[in-house]
Parts: structure tokens; C-alpha cells; sequence
């Protein structure tokens, strides 16, 4: 077994040699700025004694450029899908930085803002959610002209008494030229900063922007679960897979959690509810539950705002199964809590340092859960600092290490892909994940799962009288997703590594 | 609530001939004195006046059924909204010219513009603009302070019964009642995604009720209010469903009342009175507190009569 390990371990340093200094210089700068290095720097590198100490030092010139705010700027829309191909080319930014000749409309609002100073010097990633400061953008507002209405992001604040006094409409109102009568060339002002108190319950960073609202458009008749799905996707990691709760003794509890009416006597619930939450129709469907416990209750945080935000702030509750498979529940009164609370959250950093992943080191690079957590303990240990973090993952041997396919590996990828679908459902304390190898901690527990899988799937047969998924599962394995498990399987269940158990 | 439009009515459009008189163009003065007429006065001697007229207002009374209850568990009441609208119209006459047949007559802005067309030939073209402002107030509790709005209804909740609404006492409406929001939702195609989805296209923030009497609650005060389409009647209504969010006691604890209007027919009546033309007009003195006045007076002196940015246009 020894030689086999060793022989392993020399594969793995075999094809993971080092990059070059200029290679490791140029993945630094396409990643920060999404430019190449200049001649003059690759000419400094070559001359340069320590050329360690050289990239670090230009990695942190890299990381004060416009060019990172823009990209990582780029990043967040693409994670929030809040990026429309259209708009004006000329745009004014904020915060300091110069213009830019970004084509997308959305980066003219105080979402983007939000965006970019999570990337400015010692900003923190969790700023995200708990910041309350804006920049306001107006873009229907005439420079000069006396202003009397609210539009656009102006309007989205308009219910809160201190914005109204720091944006008050004209003491002589103005009604402007209709569009047909007159041609008024529109001048777009500078956005104007605004910050709402310290600690405001009410306001939650790209939460409560006019951005996040409109993206994700919702009403109280749906009850605000279209927002709370993309909460939990973008900050826990959770995309709102159908899950079943197999833990029958916590229904009673997920039920009193989404759907605090149980109280009332059945004949009340028979007579009032017509909508989803009514407990016949939905409640009691587990598959159904299995997202409505989470995303009820955190609705129910946005349930006084319509298309603008609400002035008082309303109770909800961060609901979820944690990662020890415990029920996480807290009580918050307005979106500015449930920020502050999701950013306490353990599975909140996870998710945060996957982003990260994803977007420096590789989405197809495996991260192992030790890996995660490990790296989660260095974001934390950084204060969260955005830039701090992403130069501490520039210096990790899977961003300097170029990693190098081998089939082992693509097939482990590839399998683990399919077995995902089943985490999906069967994702318990009962019932071990299949995605995780060694299976339920061990060779001889990863053994016999492999053997049930294949059972259960009738690999034998090409799936000609499989007992798993069910049929009605929403997911059903192609003839495609039966043959990378069979080939993997043959090839002796190799990890991500390519290491067999 | 007000909806206001402006009217610049297009009179007629086509090219100027070359021996066409130079126009004269001249920013006239907006006298706006308390308690007197409003005047434009040119420098020849010309003056214009403001007037306004308004029709009778009209009111509708919109049935709303309860469909889900979440704060006694009540549903399928239907009750019914009184909700007003009336138009007025402001417009800017002659009284002083030297065609005496101008006198009475609307003043007419000609404006003179370069066109070019598809082939890059470049024309002047000529348009003539009378002022018509059409105004039409819908809710009431928006507007109190206007002295105008005085004869418009206080809109209200009519029901024979109201057990189904938190803090009612009996069918007995409560003494007061404060709603932390309303919204009127519709399907609404949302453009980045090409999918109808629900949304609100109307809200308002703490609108207050007060009781009337025992099958009466009024609307009496908003907080604050958006409205997406800016429809000037029954936006309170204006949606495929309603959903009230109330808080049953100081604690913040709030329930959802979801209610469907039938707003069609009187959508249809309405949109038939605001297409009744005004006959009678009165010239109008200035009043500090008439918010649609004060508008009106400063789109005068703000371009409206001299074409806003090019300084060219002629009044005639």
C-alpha cells in the first residue's frame, strides 16, 4: 500500500509543477485588473532579486487599480444576474474613479456602488450586507431644474422621512416638458452620497437597494419568496434544490416554522387560506416544505416593502438546516438584521470563500470541505478584508500551481456531478452525501454505498430496472450520467485527486 | 393624489415660406399676485390671462371581495370602495390684443425648427401650440389642503359588515385603523426576463382610516405613496389583487389581508368623463396653496412660452 501512496504523491507534484515567475505574474494581473502585465513589468521581473517579494509588491498595486473594482464589480453582477446588455457607454462613476466605458446600464446604480467599495482598500466583503451607505444615482433627474417628484432611485427611499429631508422635492414645483413637446437634452447629475444611521434595522446593504428589488421583483401575494431564494443563493450557498426531509420527527417543527398560523383551529385555516401557505395544499407536501420553511419566514422580513422600500421594518426570521444538519432559527426585525445575522452565520463565510474559489481559483478545481474550512478560518482571520483575502488565495498553491488533468480526475469530476443529484434529496444526518468521498467516512462505508448505488441504479443493466431515483423525482439520470458512474466505478472510484479509496 | 398633464395642443405643422414675417421673440412677465388674476404681459401691450374651469366630480363605488385573511380568518365579504375623480382645466386666453378678434380666443406658441430628412436636405418647419392644461385629482387624502379639491367626497370603505378587519367591534368598523401597507399588484412582464410576474404597481405606506359611521371608513391621511402607472382614477384599486399589510398590535406584529377589486366599470365611466369637455371658465386668481396653480405658473416663466431652450418661440 506504502509504494502505491508514494507513488501517488509523486504523480500529484508531477503534474502540478510551479509556474513560471512571469506566468505566476501574468495570472496575477489577468485576474486583478483582467489585463496583461506590461513589457517594462516583465522586463523589472527578470531584474528583479527576490521575484517573490516583486509580485507581491505589484499584486498590491494591482489590487488598489480601477480596473479591480470594475472587474470584481463585473463579478457581483454575474453572481447576483443583475448584468442587462444595454445602456449608456458613458457613464460617471463613483467613488473616485475615473469614467469608464462598461456597456451595461446597471452599472449606474447604488447597487453597483455597493459593488465596488466592497473591492476599495480595506473594505470588508461583509459590507455587502450591512452597509447603509449610498450612492445615489437619479437618472431622470435635469441638471439645474428644480425637482418635484421622486424617480427612480430617489423614489425607492422616498418613504423615510430622513431621505426625504436630505432630497427634498423643490419648495416651487415644476412639472417637466412632456417628451413630444419639447426635445430636453438630459444631463445626468453625479450620484449624491447618502447614509442612513449606524446599526439602521432597516437597511441591508444591495438588500435594500433599488437594484436588488427590481431584479428580483415580488409582491406580498408571493410572499416575497422570489427574494428570499436569491438571499439564501448568493449568501448561503443554498440554491432551493427540492430536498426531502427524511428527519419525520422535525416536521412538526419545520411546519411551525414556516407556517406560524398552525395555531389557529383547522376549521379557521379551512376557511381563510386560499393562497400556497394553505396548510392542505402546501404545507403538508415535504418536498414543498423543504424550501417553504427557509424561504417563508425570510419573506416575511420583506413583507412591507413593494417596489419601494417600507419605513418600518417588518419580522421575519433566518431559517435554514445548518451544516451540522441542526435547524438554524433566528427572530429579526427588518432586513438591516437579517443582514447582520446571516453575516454571523457559519455556512455565510463558506459560501463567501466558495465565491472566492470560484473566482480565482476555478470553479472545476476541486475544494475539499478541510480546504474550505480551512480557508474560511484565513478569511475570518482577515477581518473579512476583500482584498486582504483575495491576495492570501493568490498566494496558495492552487493559484501558483497550474493543475494539470489527468482521466482519474476528470471521471471523478465527472461522477461526482451525477451523485450531486441524490445529495440533493437525500441530504440528512441519516443518510451519508455521495458526493463526499470516501462515502460516510470510510473505505469499507465507501465500499458498500458503491455497491448500493450501483444496485439501486442497476448499473449492471443500464439502469433498465433501477429502484433509485424514484419516479417521480424531479431528477431522473440520463444514459449519459450512467455511464460515468459505471466508468468510474471500473476505474475504482477515484477522488478528486485521482487517488483511489 | 394628483395626476397632472400637460397639453400643448399641436395646432398645425408645415413648412415656413421664405417671405414668412420675422417672428419676434420676447420672454413675457408672469405677473402671480395673491388674490388677483393671473396676467402675461408683453412689452407691446399685449396681456394673456389664466383660466380655469372644472367639471362635477365624478365618484364610482368599486366592489372589493376579501379572498384571503390572515388576521381573523375571515373571507368572502365583498365591500365596496367610494373613490372620486374631478377634472379641471387650466388655459391661457387673450384679453388684451390688437386684433380685436384674438380677444377670448386661445394664444397660439409658434415655434420654427430646422429638419432635416432622409436625404439630408434641410427644411424650417413650423408649429403652432395653444395651453391647455387638463388636471384630474383622484384621491382626496393627498390633496385636503387645496382649496379646489373642497367639493371631491372623502373617499372610503363601505361595509355592512367589517368583523372581518382587525379591531372591529362586531360588523362595527374600528374607531381608527392604520394600514402599514397597501399594495395593488398585477402581472406585470418583467423586460430582463420576458416572464409575467406579479408585482406592485401601486403602494402606500401608513394609510390611515377613520371611522364615520357604522358602515363607513374613511381614508384620511398616506404617509407616503408610489404609483407605477400613474393612472388618474381608483389607483388604490388599480391591480389584480390587493394586499393589505396591518399591524394588529404596538408589538409590530403584522397579518396579510388579500382583497380582489372589480375596477373595470368604473375604469370605463371614468375614462368617459375625463373625455367631457369644459365649457365654462373663470380667470383664476393666484393662490399660494394650489399646488397645480403654482405649476402651472412656473411653467410659464420657466420656458413653456419661449420654447424652453432655443428662446424662439413667437406668441401670437
Amino acid at each position: 500500500m506504502r509504494p502505491l501512496i508514494l507513488l501517488s504523491l509523486f504523480f500529484s507534484l508531477a503534474v502540478q509543477a510551479e509556474l513560471s515567475p512571469a506566468s505566476y505574474l501574468k495570472k496575477v494581473s489577468m485576474h486583478i485588473r483582467g489585463t496583461m502585465p506590461t513589457t517594462q513589468e516583465y522586463a523589472d521581473l527578470a531584474k528583479a532579486e527576490d521575484k517573490n517579494q516583486f509580485i507581491a509588491t505589484r499584486m498590491d498595486e494591482y489590487l488598489k487599480s480601477r480596473s479591480h473594482v470594475d472587474k470584481m464589480e463585473f463579478r457581483l453582477h454575474e453572481l447576483f444576474q443583475t448584468r442587462t446588455p444595454s445602456g449608456p457607454k458613458d457613464l460617471t462613476r463613483p467613488l473616485g474613479y475615473e469614467k469608464s466605458n462598461l456597456i451595461y446600464s446597471d452599472y449606474n446604480t447604488s447597487l453597483s456602488d455597493l459593488f465596488r467599495s466592497t473591492a476599495l482598500p480595506d473594505a470588508t466583503w461583509d459590507e455587502l450586507l450591512t452597509s447603509r451607505k449610498y450612492a445615489i444615482h437619479e437618472p431622470y433627474y435635469e441638471k439645474g431644474r428644480p425637482r418635484n417628484s421622486y424617480n427612480g432611485e430617489l423614489e425607492f427611499y422616498s418613504a423615510f422621512q430622513e431621505f426625504r429631508e436630505a432630497f427634498p422635492l423643490s419648495p416651487v414645483d415644476y412639472v417637466t416638458p412632456r417628451a413630444n413637446s419639447f426635445t430636453s437634452p438630459m444631463e445626468f447629475t453625479e450620484p449624491v452620497p447618502f447614509a442612513f444611521t449606524e446599526n439602521d434595522p432597516r437597511i441591508a446593504g444591495v438588500l435594500t437597494s433599488s437594484r436588488f428589488f427590481g431584479r428580483y421583483t415580488n409582491s406580498a401575494l408571493n410572499k416575497n419568496r422570489r427574494r428570499a431564494a436569491a438571499v439564501f443563493r448568493i449568501f448561503l450557498c443554498d440554491d432551493m434544490k427540492a430536498q426531502v426531509v427524511s428527519d419525520k420527527s422535525n416536521l412538526k417543527k419545520y411546519l411551525d416554522i414556516a407556517f406560524p398560523k398552525q395555531s389557529f383551529s383547522e376549521a379557521e385555516m379551512q376557511a381563510a387560506t386560499t393562497s400556497v401557505e394553505s396548510k392542505d395544499i402546501h404545507g403538508s407536501r415535504k418536498d414543498c416544505m423543504s424550501c417553504h420553511y427557509k424561504l417563508d419566514p425570510m419573506g416575511q422580513a420583506f413583507q412591507l416593502s413593494g417596489r419601494i422600500l417600507s419605513p418600518t421594518p417588518s419580522r421575519g426570521r433566518l431559517t435554514y438546516q445548518n451544516l451540522k444538519g441542526e435547524i438554524t432559527d433566528i427572530p429579526v426585525t427588518g432586513l438591516g438584521a437579517l443582514g447582520e445575522s446571516i453575516t454571523k452565520q457559519p455556512e455565510y463565510a463558506q459560501c463567501q470563500v466558495r465565491h472566492f474559489w470560484t473566482w480565482f481559483i476555478g470553479k472545476d478545481r476541486p475544494l475539499t470541505q478541510d480546504r474550505l474550512e480551512e480557508l474560511t478560518s484565513e478569511f475570518d482571520r482577515l477581518d473579512r478584508k476583500t482584498n486582504a483575502f483575495i491576495k492570501h488565495l493568490m498566494t496558495q498553491p492552487e493559484f501558483k500551481n497550474p493543475e494539470r488533468d489527468t482521466p482519474e480526475k476528470r471521471l471523478a469530476r465527472n461522477a461526482r456531478a451525477v451523485l450531486q443529484n441524490c445529495t440533493h434529496c437525500h441530504n440528512s444526518m441519516e443518510m451519508p452525501s455521495f458526493a463526499e468521498w470516501p462515502i460516510d467516512g470510510s473505505t469499507d462505508s465507501h465500499k458498500q454505498w458503491i455497491h448500493s448505488i450501483s444496485e439501486a441504479l442497476d448499473l449492471a443493466n443500464d439502469g433498465a430496472k433501477k429502484t433509485m431515483p424514484p419516479q417521480d423525482s424531479p431528477w431522473q439520470p440520463s444514459p449519459e450520467d450512467l455511464r460515468v458512474l459505471k466508468e468510474w466505478i471500473s476505474a475504482g472510484t477515484p477522488d478528486l485527486n485521482g487517488v483511489k479509496p | 393624489m394628483t395626476y397632472i398633464y400637460l397639453l400643448l395642443a399641436t395646432l398645425a405643422t408645415g413648412l415656413v415660406s421664405e417671405a414668412a414675417e420675422m417672428p419676434k421673440f420676447e420672454t413675457p412677465e408672469v405677473l402671480a399676485i395673491p388674490g388677483e388674476p393671473i396676467r402675461i404681459k408683453w412689452t407691446d401691450g399685449r396681456v394673456a390671462t389664466l383660466q380655469r374651469g372644472s367639471l362635477e366630480p365624478f365618484g364610482a363605488k368599486v366592489p372589493i371581495e376579501i379572498t384571503e385573511n390572515l388576521c381573523t380568518f375571515q373571507s368572502g365579504q365583498v365591500c365596496g370602495a367610494h373613490l372620486y375623480l374631478k377634472k379641471e382645466q387650466m388655459r391661457v386666453i387673450w384679453t388684451s390684443h390688437p386684433d380685436p378678434e384674438k380677444i377670448g380666443k386661445l394664444i397660439r406658441i409658434v415655434k420654427q425648427r430646422e429638419v432635416k430628412d432622409s436625404t439630408g436636405t434641410v427644411t424650417s418647419q413650423e408649429t403652432v401650440q395653444t395651453i391647455e392644461m387638463d388636471e384630474t385629482y383622484g384621491n382626496t387624502y393627498s390633496g385636503k389642503t387645496d382649496i379646489h379639491r373642497a367639493d371631491i367626497p372623502q373617499e372610503s370603505i363601505e361595509c355592512q359588515d367589517f368583523s372581518w378587519l382587525p379591531g372591529s367591534v362586531g360588523p362595527l368598523p374600528p374607531s381608527a385603523l392604520t394600514i402599514a401597507h397597501w399594495g395593488a399588484e398585477s402581472m406585470v412582464t418583467n423586460p430582463e426576463t420576458g416572464r409575467d410576474e406579479n408585482r406592485v404597481v401601486f403602494g402606500a405606506f401608513g394609510l390611515k382610516f377613520a371611522k364615520r359611521d357604522s358602515t363607513h371608513l374613511d381614508i384620511v391621511e398616506v404617509l407616503s405613496w408610489y404609483d407605477e402607472r400613474e393612472t388618474p382614477f381608483g389607483q388604490l384599486l388599480n391591480g389584480d389583487a390587493l394586499s393589505l399589510f396591518i399591524e394588529k398590535d404596538s408589538g409590530g406584529d403584522i397579518c396579510q389581508i388579500t382583497m380582489k377589486p372589480n375596477l373595470q366599470i368604473a375604469q370605463g365611466l371614468a375614462s368617459e368623463y375625463t373625455r367631457k369637455e369644459i365649457t365654462e371658465f373663470q380667470d383664476q386668481v393666484f393662490i399660494e396653496s394650489d399646488t397645480p396653480l403654482r405649476q402651472a405658473v412656473q411653467n410659464l416663466r420657466s420656458g413653456q412660452l419661449t420654447d424652453y431652450y432655443n428662446n424662439s418661440a413667437e406668441v401670437r
